[in-house]
């Protein structure tokens, strides 16, 4: 419960659900230089270090070679170069010619589509890897009811897999990944196979959980919210090379490539809506299109879908507002800035209008947001 | 802006028509069916209820039915034995050669049992390539005797099940196999507990194939391991041998085996096909 407290009192900039913890020290986490030659044009070199009771994100796009590392990582398949090792242990180098399988490794995999085993009861799938690991039958049983429980989903025991929701699925997997005790736990995807509205639910739930689990974390992703919301450190992915490692709040606010820029970018308040208003947590106001949302809610502006202006712009826009600019950054031919309150935003627009309107830090400015342009989503606690 | 309008009532109607099948098609479909129901309806018709209790209590058929159910599930037993294994290679395996290997497991489907029966004798006679050292060597001889038979139905009836369960295999979604070896399951334990229970569906219906078309073999069985009553005389030649002079007998055998056959079809979809 604390955790969750925790993600909601840093609220204004919600990227900041923790403070980042050191991940240089060789204590006994994980650390991970993945090398794999996937193919001619493509092959993976990354280099993660995660140290106990700390969460990094692996974000990256489709084909960045996210599911590689996953696999490497849980030894479903062996590197090319390189070395792991988890908790001072080496689990694969090739160089040395150690490579433990994937049933030796006590990592605890959540996969992206879940892959629970649907000839089973949902119980005796999270009893799995207890069985699996010579537990008897009996206390096997007794310990899964128990994760299940702390899921959340105690009376769906004798059910099967394929009869659960989406969300409920999700869980037991996370169960089911959790009931071995593992030394580190890997999430691949934990909530893209979810809707909407569970996705924002199941979040909160799922921080909470990796809160209290006390090795390392690793949750890969392609969806920048779900990498800032419950990872403590960042590596941004591309095209098998680690760009960038930061906080959520560097990665968001200082983007060194167009794909972070473009993706990671994009501003991520918190608020509640009611009229299609949202009272942005931190202070300030946002009218959106969708009236159909109420209640607590994300809210996403990309950084080319607000405008700045010297006066104050003309027509019906009603998103419209005066600050002034805190810093201004180039980037290639774009230009980033980051506003000051009422609502900070991180705004991007291209050289040219930044010459034109002769911006530089300090610069009093209008800002303008159409309606149409904020996405919203809800983020209601379980 | 308007709210949607009810359906009109003749929906269902409507409905009625685009399912109804097209009329050729039930037309064919039943003489497809009467192909299966009219051969069956005279053998009915032609049995001999009054003393069927008779023909059937002789030595004759009491063996040959022993010996058709003993040499059919022995069959099916070995196929699995070896035939699993040989599926999941064929399956999982990128070795070379492995389209030649998948097209001789296959052969059998496509050859005509005698030949395959004339085969198994070339190889496995008394001065064929395997069994004349075998023979010398450890003094068995496999033609004419029932293992003759058994290997000979195995011949035939193994394809059906590694084409079976090397599809299911195929089609297995190999990752939960990966997710459960993180969870700590050694390889054998995912086969176990995972590959096979995932399959098993499709190999139930392998081992059905299979004990089915070595319960009916003839062609092979005949030619290598011959027509020796209480040894080599399987159900299908003793029914063979009936027909001429002892109708009677002949129908009434392979009114045995038809339901045999039913009653295994049966007792299986409800063991193991549970419906879930």
């Amino acid at each position: 419960m604390t955790s969750s407290d925790a993600h909601k009192a840093g609220s204004d900039t919600p990227g900041a659900v923790a403070a980042p913890r050191d991940t240089t020290s060789s204590g006994p986490g994980l650390r991970a230089s993945l090398g794999v030659a996937q193919s001619a044009e493509f092959d993976l070199d990354a280099d993660v270090v995660i140290a106990p009771g700390t969460t990094v994100a692996l974000l990256g796009p489709n084909g960045a070679g996210k599911s590689t590392a996953v696999a490497a990582i849980a030894g479903l398949r062996a590197l090319d170069r390189g070395r792991i090792e988890l908790g001072g242990h080496v689990l694969d180098d090739p160089v040395a010619d150690v490579f433990v399988p994937a049933a030796d490794r006590r990592i605890g995999v959540v996969f992206q589509d879940h892959l629970l085993f649907d000839h089973m009861s949902v119980v005796d799938n999270v009893a799995f890897g207890l069985r699996a690991g010579h537990v008897p039958r009996g206390e096997a049983t007794a310990r899964a009811r128990d994760w299940l429980d702390r899921v959340g989903l105690a009376g769906v025991e004798q059910r099967r897999p394929r009869q659960l929701s989406g969300g409920q699925a999700q869980r037991v997997a996370l169960a089911r990944a959790l009931a071995p005790m593992p030394d580190l736990l890997l999430l691949d995807e934990p909530l893209s196979a979810l809707d909407v509205s569970t996705r924002a639910n199941l979040r909160r739930s799922l921080a909470s959980h990796l809160d209290e689990f006390a090795g390392p974390r690793l949750v890969i992703t392609h969806d920048p919210t779900e990498a800032f919301l419950l990872a403590d450190e960042v590596h941004v992915l591309e095209e098998g090379r680690i760009t960038q490692v930061g906080t959520p709040d560097d990665i968001r606010l200082r983007p060194t490539t167009p794909y972070v820029a473009d993706l990671a970018g994009a501003n991520l308040l918190t608020g509640r809506v009611r009229d299609g208003v949202v009272k942005v947590a931190g202070g300030g106001e946002l009218h959106v299109a969708d009236h159909a949302v109420a209640g607590d809610v994300l809210v996403t502006v990309s950084p080319t879908a607000v405008t700045v202006h010297r006066g104050r712009p003309e027509g019906s826009q009603r998103n419209t507002w005066s600050t002034t600019l805190e810093r201004v950054e180039l980037l290639g031919d774009r230009v980033r800035l980051r506003t000051r309150p009422p609502v900070p935003l991180t705004v991007e627009v291209t050289r040219d209008a930044t010459d034109e309107l002769g911006l530089q830090p300090d610069s009093e400015v209008w800002i303008a947001v159409k309606a149409t342009e904020i996405g919203v989503q809800p983020d209601s606690d379980v | 802006m308007t709210s949607p309008t009810p359906l009109p009532t003749g929906r269902s109607r409507r409905r009625d028509v685009v399912q109804r099948p097209p009329a050729v098609f039930v037309v064919l479909a039943v003489a497809g069916l009467a192909l299966f129901v009219v051969p069956l309806a005279g053998l009915l018709v032609r049995t001999p209820w009054s003393n069927l209790a008779t023909l059937l209590a002789t030595d004759v058929v009491t063996q040959a039915l022993w010996l058709s159910l003993v040499s059919s599930l022995g069959a099916t037993a070995i196929s699995l034995v070896v035939g699993l294994p040989l599926a999941w290679l064929l399956a999982r395996v990128e070795f070379p050669g492995r389209r030649l290997v998948r097209g001789i497991v296959m052969l059998p489907l496509v050859l005509p049992p005698v030949v395959g029966g004339a085969a198994l004798l070339f190889a496995l006679g008394r001065r064929g390539l395997v069994g004349g050292p075998l023979e010398r060597a450890t003094g068995l001889v496999v033609p004419f005797t029932t293992w003759g038979v058994v290997i000979a139905s195995t011949f035939v009836a193994m394809p059906f099940l590694v084409i079976t369960v090397e599809g299911a295999l195929r089609n297995l979604d190999g990752r939960h196999e990966g997710a459960a070896a993180t969870l700590g399951a050694s390889r054998w334990t995912v086969m176990r507990r995972v590959t096979l229970p995932m399959i098993a569906p499709s190999l139930a219906s392998g081992l059905v194939l299979t004990w089915a078309r070595a319960f009916g073999e003839f062609g092979a069985t005949v030619t290598f391991a011959g027509n020796l009553q209480g040894r080599t005389q399987t159900m299908p030649l003793a029914v063979f041998v009936a027909l001429d002079g002892q109708r009677d007998a002949a129908v009434a055998m392979s009114l045995v085996m038809v339901i045999v056959s039913l009653v295994v079809l049966v007792a299986l979809r409800g063991q193991w096909w549970p419906s879930r």
